[in-house]
């Protein structure tokens, strides 16, 4: 009695307590993205050229497949930074978890950083590399002296400063490369600046703030206004206006 | 038929007994014995009554005595393939088993008889979640689906003009899905129970307004059996469409032509303002595991090596515990699964072992930590919805009457209760949540005007029934639709 998919009927399709195994799901429909925000549907059906679109409207991004459209598998490199055990003393013993942190980049102007504490070694890593995609950001380079070849280095003098410390990068010509820790070195090489100078004054250059700083003065890159950008710029609308005005326009036509 | 024979057999088998069916040609009692937990796995039979005892093996039906369980028993799927079975038989078998073995002591039963059905009552609650595939449906097959016209439940006293209305702007409301949720098992008068769901495409995020029909078994409407679906299928509904549009489906005054709406978008040449028709099918859901999140706290070596201020040697201590401890990480079994991740391990693990030095230290994890706070809105309630999806990634509606709602973020939520039934003034529970996955798995022109979180719907805790002179059967409820946040999800 009742249609095949009544509900009230269909309570008996239970596979046992919930966890059914062979449900007949091939591993094309596993692998497929089914998107969830606006951003998502947007990107997945083409509407966005590329990732500067996002940027520059300063859209959220909350899928890390969104990210993966724009990158063909490979060019998108990420490493682990640091995993490390982190015991937590609890009424039942102590846990033991993970805190893994992820440097993702593509050595050509775009550079992430993400963080991830789980229960295991695997999901820490692969919840790191998510977390740093969804945090990209871009990062301006440019010449030293002749613009010839790619940009390589930082625009323009830049500073940045966190605490005491005061960084300062200044462009380097072709062949200096970075000088710096062995990880500032790793970020610039993975946001595409193989060289640059740096002067820093203040504490010790072995603590956080001294990474700040120099990220603080990479983020100053676009902030900056230089003379190839007195040109009038024409904002373009955020695509999710775009393509909801569109559609908005075709229906006011219809009404009267 | 001697209630004593019967009482006997009973006690024997107790705890294992799960139908009866009385024979009136035959005179025979026919009980059957369980020996698995479906009901379909039945072992012997036994006749009992003036016959004398003999074993029978027969297709069984299930009956269940206690008046209160009948209904529930008619809910599983398995009894359901059994369509001689009727309600009028049902209450003659009882009578039949009270005149023939007295009043039957359930209890006598066994308890575990009991708990059989109490399993059932909990795997009914567990969350729902719908999937399309497409098949089209038309009232008579009573079915869940996304788009299309409206298969309304009941073919009069449908909702007028006003009432398909946005309540925000006043634009008539688009058809969106309808979701068919019997609870014929414990109200008689719900046995069909549809809720049909409508969107206004003209809000930005778009609002919803959901009515619920409900009929019992027995009605004018519809047969009390089966329907054969191919002999009715492609018989036209005129009763239906003497009422409404022909194009969206909705209740229209100069029916059943087009109503104005549509007949000026057919003049223009617009597409319809109907979405792709798609079925959907029921399935179980996957519940991910509630994770915790932890802040992190340092190792021991490393605080030392701060308190002591700048100290090279408790410095270089501290990387070296760190780096040990690298070397000496476990590998779970559920780790192997994930072959990347596990090289990149393998990776950090060799850099670690050249030079200590080339991990991040402290203050660097600190400084990762500040970077990701600051470029980022954690939102908690998104990644478990994140989560949920990740395993059900086709499900478009997620059912849990009574249940509690998976929200899509942290704002917006639905703080206060819902507002009371206004039928009956009682109070509303929930009964499913529409998925934003939906929106990317249609097609059409008018699919690109769906803009929301999720859409939860609330319903009455009674299912009360219409007044039946009133001039419109269908029952409104509240729906409430968490947006997509935009602005909020933006780090200051």
């Amino acid at each position: 009695m009742g249609g095949g998919g009544d509900f009230g009927k269909g309570k008996g399709k239970s596979k046992g307590k919930g966890k059914g195994k062979g449900k007949g799901k091939g591993k094309q429909e596993e692998k497929q993205w089914v998107p969830m925000t606006k951003l998502g549907r947007l990107v997945n059906d083409g509407k966005i050229g590329s990732l500067e679109e996002v940027y520059l409207h300063s859209l959220p991004i909350k899928e890390p497949e969104i990210i993966d459209h724009f990158y063909p598998p490979g060019s998108l490199k990420d490493e682990v930074l640091k995993i490390h055990p982190v015991q937590k003393m609890t009424s039942a013993g102590q846990t033991n978890r993970f805190v893994c942190y992820v440097l993702v980049g593509d050595t050509n102007g775009h550079i992430g950083l993400g963080s991830k504490c789980a229960k295991e070694v695997a999901t820490a890593i692969r919840g790191g590399i998510i977390a740093a995609k969804l945090n990209l950001i871009p990062v301006r380079r440019g010449f030293w002296g002749n613009r010839i070849g790619l940009p390589h280095t930082v625009p323009m003098k830049v500073h940045g400063k966190c605490g005491s410390v005061r960084a300062r990068l200044i462009p380097a010509p072709r062949g200096s490369g970075i000088v710096g820790s062995p990880v500032m070195k790793k970020m610039m090489a993975f946001a595409g600046i193989s060289d640059c100078f740096t002067c820093s004054c203040g504490h010790t250059r072995t603590t956080a703030n001294f990474a700040k700083a120099t990220f603080e003065a990479l983020k100053a890159t676009y902030g900056y206004l230089t003379p190839d950008l007195w040109k009038p710029t024409n904002h373009t609308k955020s695509p999710f206006q775009e393509w909801s005005d569109w559609l908005s326009q075709s229906q006011k036509a219809a009404a009267y | 038929m001697e209630s004593g024979s019967c009482d006997a057999i009973i006690n024997d088998h107790a705890g294992s007994i799960i139908s009866m069916q009385f024979s009136r040609d035959s005179g025979l009692l026919l009980v059957a014995f369980g020996c698995g937990r479906a009901p379909r796995r039945d072992g012997a039979f036994a006749a009992l009554g003036g016959q004398g005892g003999r074993s029978t093996q027969m297709d069984s039906t299930v009956v269940e005595w206690g008046e209160g369980l009948v209904h529930q028993h008619q809910a599983m799927r398995g009894f359901s393939q059994h369509r001689s079975f009727g309600s009028r038989s049902i209450e003659l078998w009882i009578s039949a088993l009270r005149a023939a073995c007295g009043q039957l002591d359930y209890e006598a039963a066994g308890s575990r008889s009991r708990d059989q059905w109490l399993d059932w009552a909990l795997a009914v609650r567990k969350p729902k979640p719908g999937r399309l595939c497409r098949i089209g449906s038309t009232r008579r097959f009573f079915p869940s689906k996304v788009g299309g016209r409206p298969a309304w439940l009941i073919p009069e006293k449908l909702p007028v003009e006003e009432q398909l209305k946005c309540l925000r702007c006043g634009c008539p409301l688009r058809f969106l899905m309808q979701v068919s949720a019997s609870q014929g098992s414990w109200k008689e008068s719900c046995f069909h129970r549809m809720l049909h769901l409508f969107v206004c495409t003209s809000c930005q995020p778009n609002e919803a307004r959901v009515f619920r029909a409900q009929l019992p078994r027995t009605c004018p409407y519809y047969s009390s059996e089966e329907p054969d679906r191919e002999a009715v299928g492609l018989q036209p509904d005129p009763q239906l469409e003497a009422l409404c549009c022909q194009d969206c489906g909705l209740r229209s005054s100069s029916a059943p032509e087009a109503c104005a709406d549509c007949a000026r978008r057919a003049r223009n040449g617009d597409p319809k303002v109907v979405f792709e028709e798609l079925e959907i099918s029921v399935d179980t859901a996957e519940v991910p595991e509630e994770e915790e999140e932890v802040a992190v706290e340092a190792s021991a070596a490393e605080q030392k090596a701060e308190e002591d201020g700048n100290d090279p040697d408790a410095y270089a201590a501290a990387v070296r515990e760190s780096a040990d401890a690298v070397q000496g990480i476990q590998i779970t079994d559920r780790d192997k699964k994930d072959k990347e991740s596990l090289e990149k391990l393998k990776e950090y693990q060799e850099m670690v072992k050249n030079d200590p030095e080339a991990a991040l230290d402290k203050f660097g994890g600190n400084f990762v930590e500040e970077w990701v706070e600051e470029r980022s809105v954690k939102d908690q309630v998104f990644a478990r919805f994140q989560r949920f999806h990740l395993l059900n990634k086709n499900h478009v509606l997620r059912y849990q009457l009574g249940g509690e709602a998976r929200w899509f973020c942290q704002f917006r939520q639905l703080t206060e209760a819902p507002t009371p039934c206004s039928n009956c003034g009682g109070k509303r529970i929930f009964e499913c949540q529409v998925q934003p996955m939906l929106i990317a798995q249609m097609q059409g022109p008018l699919r690109d005007r769906l803009d929301f979180g999720t859409i939860c719907v609330y319903t009455c805790e009674e299912s009360c029934d219409a007044d039946a002179e009133a001039a419109c059967a269908y029952i409104e409820e509240f729906a409430y639709v968490q947006p997509e946040p935009v602005a909020e999800w933006i780090p200051k």
